[in-house]
């Protein structure tokens, strides 16, 4: 151990003149920074300095940790002492883990201490809530660079040239999620995985760095031999990132009935009764939908094959021609909706027709995304009508019959409107329906611009049930007429109330079953397999 | 380890610089070789001296009995010990000077003592003072400000201080001036006078080498060439001066002498010699005269690289 500590202490005298003028600096810019710009707002100093000032701080340390004892040939020296190679190396991790520590501490020190000093209260609470949330990803993010410039220092031996390495290589990391997610936001993993990576990448930069120290920690490295370890660095940082990130999005690419990750988030049942649509996703996660017809006969789910669906607001309904229609939307800058006609049977996508503002709209980007999202299957020239709803819609808000369930923590519910009547339960007032005779807009009061949520009701003319949504029980059908509740067992996800009294619910775990108001039975129809 | 065994055994040892792995395709690629079946063994209490040009790997030899570099392949002990696996084990038992090296700035010459002392049981205080007063070196100097004199000094202090069974001295005289010469070898034989220890020093000054050694080892071609004792050498190495009748004869000398020829005038250096040779030159009718001279080691070693080897002394005589 006193050898160990020898060393560290070694690290630390190389290092210390500059420690200490990072650690004077710090106060001095924060200041600067204050008075000058930032005005004492404690967001931008929680967000950005103190990770900022930190990460800088580790960088500069980490760059030369191997690099500056390669370069002046100090490295021969300390290679000759009668420790492994190993030993110098932990000695160095050591040092930059005990110095980032230290810095840090001084850094939120110093921090709130002036903002205690200078800055209003409500400032300094904002600082506070930033500092909290620094605990997770933006030191996850700073270990990740620092272990990487840790990497390059070992293997490149240039204390600036490790720093622009670790940041590409983080960037590289990072953009390659970014792209291929734009792309397809299937092929994320999922937050527990890039959580789990977040820790993982660290400790395989420095088990790269510790394995090349090791192997070479006399001499400095050549031209070419720099290279080859260069290419094997990444080698060795991309190749198991991308294998696994492969394993991954297969694992998640490959979607069927049944599967017990699968996630229903709604269903729709066609007018004849004889057909619901299941639109379904992964769980646990904010992916793709995957979009389902189920024979409510037999049970026989029918997938529409190869389709991956993203957006962030949908429905579905089904036509009188037998066709499904999908509804979705985005709540991106381009937030026209969309309509997708699918022909169940084979699940293509026979006609898609784009709305702006619930108007039609021919040339919008979402043409091209849609494009390149379905191919031949889109047909956006179609004949498609106009939808009058701002002119012709009636708003309701005001009038609309409350229905008080004694939970006043309810949002809101609506029965299924053969007749065109809506009830609506608001709890926050904060949103305004308008009516019309095939759908229903509603817009957030407060948003910047009004944001059009299409909603199509499937199925279904009568109009004595309302739905509650609650917290507990889950989920409960209201009777109009007499304000009974009927609770819907089994922690129901969503239900759907049929023309005769039947209602068919789903769970989130995928399993349907169809209730029987009047006899009081319930069969189940579909359940996903148990793995 | 009994005390009759060598400190050090070198069978058959190879090393190459460059190269990626020791096979498959790019194994070649860039890869120098330095040794190529190097045979050594060098007894305890001896002061051997490695002889040879540079570049032919005699420093490249000490860092792999230190364990700095792997041999592939080979096999080398160090006080019964596997470099390549007992590295530490053996440092801690050996003393190092470098040709160059390398210290932080801040350093003053007491710190980095302060720094290796943890890492040497038996570093001895008594005796780093000793040493520095003796070789005049200022605890207090900073390394940066040291010169070549006082950065040799430096090192074998810090090679000598905690009493190492084994020295080696990788051109500690190198670019030293007579007076501080003087001094670093007073202190090396100082260290060899108290206890029998064990050095190997590399030095291309002869006059170093015949004072401090007593066995010497050529290194040539990436393999010892010549490795006995020095006053055995000192025997069986003979220079003759030989005049020829006829400038422009057509002259073969007995034996494998290495020669001068200037004309009519030859020099024969032998390392082998035997004196059957000098009487076969005197009766020899294309001989004019033979005379000897003044036996120069410069010019034995000269002479050694470019006889044949089987006629030079191996280790095991």
């Amino acid at each position: 151990m006193r050898r160990f500590l020898t060393l560290v202490h070694k690290e630390w005298r190389d290092t210390r003149a500059l420690s200490l003028v990072c650690a004077l600096l710090v106060p001095l810019a924060l200041l600067a920074a204050e008075l000058g710009f930032l005005d004492w707002r404690g967001d931008f100093a929680g967000a950005y300095f103190v990770p900022g000032v930190i990460a800088l701080y580790l960088a500069v340390i980490a760059s030369d940790l191997v690099a500056a004892d390669a370069a002046t040939g100090r490295a021969r020296s300390y290679a000759m002492l009668p420790v492994r190679p190993a030993t110098l190396w932990s000695a160095k991790l050591a040092f930059l883990l005990v110095a980032g520590a230290a810095f840090t501490v001084w850094t939120l020190a110093v921090t709130t201490g002036l903002y205690a000093a200078f800055a209003p209260q409500d400032a300094i609470d904002l600082l506070g809530r930033e500092l909290d949330h620094m605990r997770t990803t933006p030191l996850l993010a700073i270990a990740a660079v620092v272990a990487a410039t840790v990497m390059w220092s070992t293997v490149l031996e240039r204390g600036f040239a490790a720093v622009g390495a670790a940041l590409v290589t983080c960037a590289a990391l990072v953009g390659a999620c970014m792209v291929v997610g734009s792309r397809n936001a299937e092929l994320l993993p999922e937050e527990g995985v890039m959580r789990g990576a977040a820790y993982i990448l660290p400790a395989l930069f420095l088990a790269i760095s510790c394995l090349t120290f090791v192997r070479g920690p006399v001499h400095a490295s050549g031209t070419l031999r720099r290279l080859v370890l260069t290419a094997a660095c990444l080698l060795a940082v991309f190749v198991p990132t991308g294998a696994v990130w492969a394993a991954v999005a297969l694992e998640r690419l490959h979607v069927e009935p049944g599967d017990p990750e699968l996630r229903v988030q709604m269903h729709v049942v066609s007018s004849d009764g004889r057909f619901a649509t299941l639109i379904a996703q992964k769980r646990h996660r904010d992916a793709s939908y995957h979009v389902w017809t189920l024979n409510l006969e037999t049970g026989q789910v029918v997938a529409l094959p190869g389709r991956r669906w993203n957006f962030d607001w949908f429905d579905a309904s089904w036509g009188d021609d037998g066709l499904v229609r999908l509804w979705t939307q985005d709540a991106g800058p381009i937030d026209d909706a969309l309509r997708h006609e699918i022909d169940p049977a084979t699940g293509r996508i026979l006609r898609t027709r784009s709305y702006a503002q619930l108007r039609e709209s021919h040339e919008t980007p979402r043409r091209r995304w849609l494009q390149r999202q379905f191919g031949e299957d889109v047909d956006v020239n179609g004949v498609v009508h106009v939808w009058p709803v701002t002119e012709q819609g009636t708003r309701r808000s005001a009038d609309a019959r409350v229905i008080h369930h004694g939970r006043p923590n309810a949002t809101w519910a609506y029965v299924s409107p053969g007749s065109g009547r809506y009830v609506s339960v608001m709890d926050s007032g904060s949103q305004t329906i308008y009516e019309c005779a095939t759908g229903m807009r509603i817009d957030t009061v407060g948003a910047s611009r009004p944001r059009s949520v299409l909603h199509w009701p499937g199925g279904g003319s009568d109009d004595r049930f309302a739905i509650r949504y609650g917290e507990e029980p889950a989920m409960a059908l209201v009777d109009l007429e007499t304000g009974r509740e009927t609770p819907v067992p089994g922690g129901r996800a969503d239900l759907r109330i049929l023309d005769d009294h039947r209602v068919l619910t789903h769970t989130e775990s995928g399993e349907i079953t169809l209730l029987d108001l009047t006899a009081g039975t319930s069969r189940v129809l579909y359940a996903p397999r148990r793995d | 380890m009994s005390s009759d065994d060598p400190v050090i055994e070198v069978d058959a040892l190879h090393f190459s610089f460059g190269g990626y792995g020791r096979r498959g395709p790019l194994a070649r690629l860039g890869r120098r070789d330095v040794l190529r079946g190097v045979d050594l063994s060098v007894p305890r209490g001896s002061v051997t001296a490695l002889l040879g040009r540079n570049g032919e790997g005699k420093s490249t030899l000490l860092r792999l009995l230190t364990g700095f570099l792997s041999p592939a392949p080979g096999r080398v002990r160090v006080l019964g010990l596997d470099p390549a696996r007992r590295a530490a084990a053996i440092r801690r038992r050996v003393g190092y000077v470098p040709d160059t090296q390398e210290l932080p700035r801040w350093m003053r010459v007491a710190d980095w003592f302060r720094f290796l002392e943890p890492f040497h049981p038996t570093w001895s205080r008594d005796e780093e003072r000793a040493l520095c007063s003796r070789l005049e070196l200022d605890p207090q100097a900073k390394v940066s400000t040291l010169s070549k004199g006082q950065r040799a000094k430096h090192a074998l202090v810090a090679a000598l201080a905690h009493r190492p069974e084994l020295l080696l001295l990788d051109e500690p005289f190198s670019g030293l001036d007579p007076i501080v010469r003087h001094e670093v070898l007073t202190a090396v034989l100082g260290h060899l006078r108290d206890e029998a220890r064990t050095v190997v020093v590399i030095s291309h000054s002869i006059a170093d080498v015949e004072r401090i050694a007593d066995r010497v080892a050529l290194l040539e071609g990436g393999r010892i060439r010549l490795s006995t004792d020095l006053e055995s050498l000192q025997k069986s190495a003979v220079r003759l001066a030989v005049t020829l009748r006829d400038a422009d004869a057509i002259w073969a000398p007995p034996g494998h002498p290495a020669s001068e020829r200037d004309g009519a005038d030859v020099t024969l250096t032998y390392v082998d010699f035997h004196p059957a040779y000098e009487d076969a030159l005197r009766t020899d009718p294309k001989v004019l005269g033979v005379a000897r001279l003044s036996r120069d080691l410069e010019d034995v070693f000269r002479a050694a690289t470019r006889i044949p080897e089987e006629v030079l002394p191996c280790a095991a005589s």
